[in-house]
């Protein structure tokens, strides 16, 4: 019953085709559509809040280096890498 | 209730990094606390007892984690511990200002059916936020006692004691609630729980748990499952397996995603729809005064140079306070052993084995605790603060060009004041991997006791150029410390840096309670455990350079002082004390007995075994250019590197280091090989001190390197590759060297 609510994340801003995180810009607010990377570093950014449908902000593009992203009420730092590997919209 | 029975309970405190779990820890706990590691792991435990009313409670830190997978260590061991030590009850720590993740660790929890209790931390910081927290309703919809606590003020503690032993004695009205994954889901878990349940494998594991984890993929309850091998269970092994690949196939075909996937959205669903019901939000986007300091503190371009301001000044501040400390702790250690040398008989091996076996040694443990204990307190500070994941994340693009990431560089950037200290910090870096790597090429930060080498060396040959051969040094082991970093990342242990993702938690004032606590733990450990090999290391080259006690000397020294003292006597009988001819004589008489002496000490150190070990390996350092006076100073430097001018010192019968290290310098620049050429040119030199920068780390550096990787053969590893990278980078500057003649 509570489960069912994280789907209404996705309804507020589908448009346009998702993008990795390394293409936003600070300040941009986007919503995670999927993660593609191995078991391992999808379960990581699972338990740091990054889930598909969650909505996030984009505090700093480190490109090449680390980016800042504000989630869930607290603040995270993700090496490019992963950034690369996170699809958003 | 029986009051002359104490009872005894276990408690686990489990938690996200950040959550203030160690201030709630030092509230339970004061400072006694047991510092160790867990069996087997570099992971630091920490436990402590707490007295409560008729209770004797065990407190268990678990370590920080975000989730319970088992794709670290550190949720491993948290989880292990949860299922296999069954502790009374476990204390959640959340972060109240930032609950919705921090609940995330806690729907786990509560999928393990262990006995909860949720202590809401820093409900302070969250109300001052704006948020709104329903107490009792967001205890009801998890089923779990909550008390609000403020750790770093210690309040909130004795309710959180009387609900966790309340919730202990009271057993029955545990409601055991927790996430309803729907229909679909639930349907399969079903399926597999009715599978798992018939059998004994996993009879310890909650089976409603077991199912989830399979389904997530989890390696470790794979592996439990696959080690079954009797025949009986092979064949529900396999039914087991079949229903789990149908169960995700299922989830993936309804969802749309994999069965991981759908878990954890279903699981931040269970805890937005809570947060919906119990937590009134503030208005979004406004900017803290958190967010302004990051505003300068990460800021691209300022932040570099504030955060190198921010070490140096924090190295300025450890070195200088603990000076006088040190110095007091070497007059306290040379007073001691007069004192205590006065009983024994001079010159006797009892005399020797305390003064300067037993005494010495223990100084040398000793003087590096101010050091540690006030970088320590520093860090601590800066920790809590919240600064230092914003240095990591500061120097995070740097280090990954190396195999390493953002949190290597503070032990590094330690390494140059003090090896020891550095290699303790790398305790923050959560992943094996790179901890190991970055204790691995700290030593070849040129550390503060290796400049009286350098000093002597540059002073004698480099003069103008001092400054150009010093940093050139500084070079060198900064690159060793990329190459081994680079060659240890790939065949030793390959895997490349695990990517950043680091929590910047809010800043706020640091707790002085935590801090001092901290501090004090360190200085412990390093005392207990590093205290001990750099004993041993100490004795072992106190006994080289003092065995065989007798020898035959060259010369009978003590007769030679007897008739030096005879020829004073006689030769001053007629003269007043106090006039010029007298002083005159008196000064030539102690010149005399001081240069007895040094060449005593001299023949001494020649014929002791480290002497006949320096001679024995001469043929291994002279592709080198040195000699086995510089093989012996090396060998010795194994205590502390400044002590290879010491020793250079007693060889070269110059007498103490300290008054004479122009006589010194004058020795190392006319020595010459038998053929005549000179010993040290300023190649020789150049070379030597390069061998001194990479050859070993000092004992307690190696101590140290025991007590954080846990592990002798890291150990010796990191001992034997220094010595063989030192010799084979010195070889080549010396031979390359001399091949151009620059010798």
């Amino acid at each position: 019953m509570e489960a069912k609510k994280i789907s209404n994340a996705y309804s507020e801003n589908d448009t346009g085709h998702p993008l990795p995180l390394t293409m936003t810009v600070p300040g941009q607010s986007v919503t995670i559509v999927s993660i593609n990377g191995g078991r391992g570093m999808k379960m990581r950014l699972y338990s740091m809040g990054l889930t598909p449908g969650v909505r996030l902000r984009v505090l700093s593009n480190g490109a090449p280096g680390p980016f800042l992203l504000a989630v869930r009420d607290f603040k995270v730092a993700l090496g490019y890498g992963m950034a690369q590997k996170i699809m958003v919209r | 209730m029986n009051n002359t029975v104490r009872k005894k309970l276990i408690v686990a405190l489990a938690g996200n990094p950040n959550c203030g779990k160690t201030s709630i820890f030092n509230n339970l706990t004061g400072s006694r606390q047991y510092v160790g590691n867990w069996p087997g792991v570099t992971v630091e435990k920490k436990e402590g007892p707490c007295i409560f009313g008729e209770y004797d409670i065990r407190v268990v830190d678990l370590p920080g984690t975000y989730s319970l997978t088992a794709y670290s260590i550190d949720e491993t061991i948290a989880r292990n511990f949860v299922i296999q030590e069954r502790p009374d009850v476990v204390i959640n720590v959340v972060d109240a200002s930032n609950l919705e993740r921090n609940l995330y660790l806690t729907t786990q929890m509560l999928e393990m059916e262990v006995p909860l209790v949720l202590a809401l931390n820093m409900i302070d910081r969250a109300e001052s936020r704006g948020f709104k927290i329903d107490i009792g309703k967001l205890s009801e919809f998890l089923g779990v006692p909550v008390v609000t606590t403020i750790g770093h003020r210690n309040q909130g503690t004795r309710e959180l004691l009387e609900a966790l032993v309340s919730f202990s004695s009271d057993k029955v009205s545990r409601i055991n609630s927790g996430v309803h994954y729907g229909e679909e889901i639930e349907e399969e878990l079903e399926k597999l729980e009715t599978l798992i349940k018939d059998g004994d494998e996993f009879k310890d594991y909650p089976s409603r748990w077991v199912s989830l984890k399979l389904l997530e993929g989890d390696e470790e309850i794979g592996k439990i499952m696959e080690s079954v091998c009797d025949p009986y269970s092979v064949a529900k092994k396999e039914r087991i397996r079949g229903q789990l690949l149908m169960s995700q196939e299922r989830i993936t075909h309804i969802h749309g995603e994999d069965a991981e996937t759908v878990l954890a959205e279903k699981r931040y669903g269970f805890i937005s729809g809570i947060m919906k019901k119990a937590v009134t939000r503030p208005v979004e986007d406004r900017l803290y005064v958190s967010d302004r300091i990051d505003g300068i503190l990460t800021n691209r371009v300022m932040g570099l140079p504030i955060f190198f301001g921010m070490i140096w000044l924090m190295f300025k501040l450890t070195f200088t306070a603990s000076e006088p400390f040190m110095l007091g702790i070497e007059s306290i250690q040379t007073w001691v052993g007069n004192s205590l040398g006065r009983l024994f008989t001079e010159g006797s091996i009892t005399q020797g084995l305390v003064v300067d076996g037993i005494i010495g040694g223990v100084g040398s443990v000793l003087v590096f605790v101010p050091i540690i204990w006030i970088l320590f307190f520093c860090m601590a500070l800066l920790e809590d603060s919240g600064y230092m994941a914003r240095a990591a994340y500061i120097m995070d693009e740097m280090m990954q060009k190396i195999g390493l990431h953002g949190k290597s560089f503070i032990p590094m950037v330690l390494g140059f004041g003090c090896n020891l200290p550095g290699i303790m910090a790398t305790r923050t870096i959560e992943t094996t991997r790179e901890r190991i790597i970055t204790i691995l090429i700290v030593p070849f930060m040129s550390c503060g006791a290796r400049l009286p080498i350098y000093t002597l060396f540059i002073g004698a040959f480099f003069g103008a150029q001092g400054g150009t051969v010093l940093f050139s040094l500084y070079l060198i082991g900064i690159l060793a410390s990329i190459i081994l970093a680079k060659l240890v990342g790939k065949y030793m242990l390959p895997g490349g840096p695990s990517p950043l993702l680091l929590e910047l938690p809010p800043y706020r004032i640091p707790n002085l309670r935590g801090a001092l606590i901290h501090t004090w733990q360190r200085g412990k450990v390093y005392l207990k455990k590093a205290g001990t090999v750099i004993l041993v290391g100490c004795s072992l080259v106190w006994f080289g350079s003092n065995f065989p006690w007798t020898l035959s000397y060259s010369k009978n020294y003590d007769a030679l002082m007897k008739k030096a003292e005879t020829e004073f006597l006689l030769g001053v009988e007629k003269l007043k004390e106090g006039t010029a001819e007298y002083s005159a004589a008196e000064d030539a008489y102690e010149r005399g007995v001081f240069l007895l002496k040094s060449e005593r000490a001299s023949e001494k150190i020649e014929k002791s075994y480290i002497g006949t070990v320096g001679k024995i390996i001469e043929p291994l350092v002279k592709p080198l250019g040195f000699d086995w006076k510089a093989g012996v100073s090396l060998m010795s430097g194994f205590v502390a590197k400044e002590i290879v001018v010491g020793t250079l010192g007693t060889i070269y019968a110059v007498g103490e280091p300290g008054g004479s290290s122009d006589s010194l310098r004058k020795a190392l620049q006319q020595d010459r090989w038998p053929d005549g050429r000179k010993i040290y040119t300023p190649l020789t030199a150049y070379t030597f001190m390069v061998f001194c920068l990479l050859y070993i780390p000092c004992v307690a550096t190696i101590g140290v390197i025991f007590q954080e990787t846990n592990s002798w053969q890291w150990t010796l590893f990191a001992v034997f590759y220094n010595v063989t990278f030192a010799w084979i980078v010195s070889f080549g500057i010396y031979q390359v060297g001399s091949l151009f003649g620059w010798g």
